[in-house]
């Protein structure tokens, strides 16, 4: 990756507000590297707690690409949207497994439910990548959806990271979403 | 009724001219534009309807800012929908959605009625409705805004986002005296 896509990057967690949310716009072609850049960011700040909402890799897939790009996933719980529609999972501590990313209002209900669990008051939502919901739902219900979750994550004083690969998204559901979140970083260019 | 596009990036408007204005700009910049409007207006009473944020996070970022919030009277549609503590406080209405629309009129209607100077209504996300609302709902919703407002020495200032072809922005820019399109 380009040392000023890293740059811009760390840029993005300057002048925010005490709690925050940012939306990244990335390329498909390296978006799980740039994932885990922005991970660690979040990850980087004082008692930062994590809860990562993972849409297209299951959970088993995703610990273990953390731990290979060193992320201390100590401080991570987990939402797995995407393992029980392909098996029956197993039953880990830090991860509650959801039925479908199709089911918007369990993966609401799951996030109050992990992060009233936490302790640390700086809690950080990471969502990856949203635009995974619009295979499942249409996109009336996605913005709907987005438009409750950022709320919740406002009225929660949770700082929140939502990412999302730029072709997927039509004009108006992308222009509804960057008026939701504080800051948008185009690493897509 | 006067209506002029302005398709360049002009800066900001006489706003206090006008007793219409529709802003449209991506969303970025209507942020920017917005906090401009408040400060313009802040010696002014002021309904901040925005639903895009909650209103503790909104007065926060206002704050930081510097600016005076002491005469704004906000309207928030998404604390109560996110399951937010709504309390009463005195700055503050909170409707219970976007798509609660008689009572966010009631709302308007009732703060122009209380002051009998001029009052400013400044409406951001104006887009989101559509998200809650059918078009010619919020097309009717707006016009009836704005023959409470012709008849209370009111003014309007709404600020949205448009995507390309975007009917309810076009349909609704022939009821305002102003309007500022900064769009690619």
């Amino acid at each position: 990756m380009k040392t000023e896509q890293i740059e811009k990057i760390k840029n993005a967690f300057n002048d925010l507000p005490e709690h925050w949310l940012l939306l990244f716009v990335i390329n498909a072609e390296d978006f799980l590297e740039k994932n885990m850049v922005i991970l660690n960011e979040v990850l980087k700040q004082e008692d930062t707690v994590g809860v990562y909402v993972t849409l297209n890799r299951p959970y088993t897939v995703l610990t273990k690409i953390l731990e290979k790009n060193s992320i201390n996933t100590d401080k991570l719980f987990f939402i797995d949207c995407i393992t029980k529609t392909v098996s029956s999972e197993n039953v880990e501590k830090k991860c509650l497994f959801l039925e479908n990313p199709q089911n918007l209002t369990n993966i609401t209900i799951a996030i109050e439910e992990i992060m009233s669990t936490i302790q640390s008051k700086n809690k950080s939502l990471f969502v990856d990548p949203l635009n995974t919901l619009l295979i499942y739902n249409r996109a009336e219900t996605v913005s709907k959806f987005l438009h409750v979750l950022t709320g919740k994550i406002r009225v929660l004083n949770l700082n929140g990271v939502l990412l999302t690969t730029e072709k997927d998204l039509d004009p108006e559901f992308a222009d509804q979403l960057e008026q939701f979140v504080d800051k948008t970083v185009d690493l897509s260019k | 009724m006067q209506e002029e596009i302005v398709t360049t990036n002009k800066k900001m408007i006489e706003l206090k001219n006008y007793e219409s204005v529709l802003i449209v700009k991506d969303a970025k910049s209507l942020r920017a534009t917005v906090n401009e409007i408040l400060k313009t207006l802040q010696d002014r009473p002021i309904m901040y309807l925005n639903l895009t944020t909650t209103y503790n996070s909104l007065v926060s970022n206002l704050k930081k800012d510097g600016l005076n919030i002491n005469n704004i009277l906000f309207i928030d549609c998404i604390t109560q929908l996110a399951g937010g503590n709504v309390s009463d406080q005195e700055n503050v209405l909170f409707i219970k959605e976007p798509n609660d629309l008689t009572s966010l009129g009631i709302a308007i209607s009732k703060f122009f009625e209380s002051i009998p100077t001029e009052k400013w209504l400044v409406f951001y996300g104006f887009n989101i409705l559509k998200i809650y609302n059918k078009e010619d709902i919020v097309l009717r919703f707006i016009q009836s805004i704005f023959k409470n407002a012709s008849e209370n020495n009111a003014k309007i200032v709404v600020l949205s986002t448009q995507v390309k072809n975007d009917s309810l922005i076009k349909k609704m820019a022939q009821f305002f005296e102003k309007v500022i399109m900064e769009i690619e």
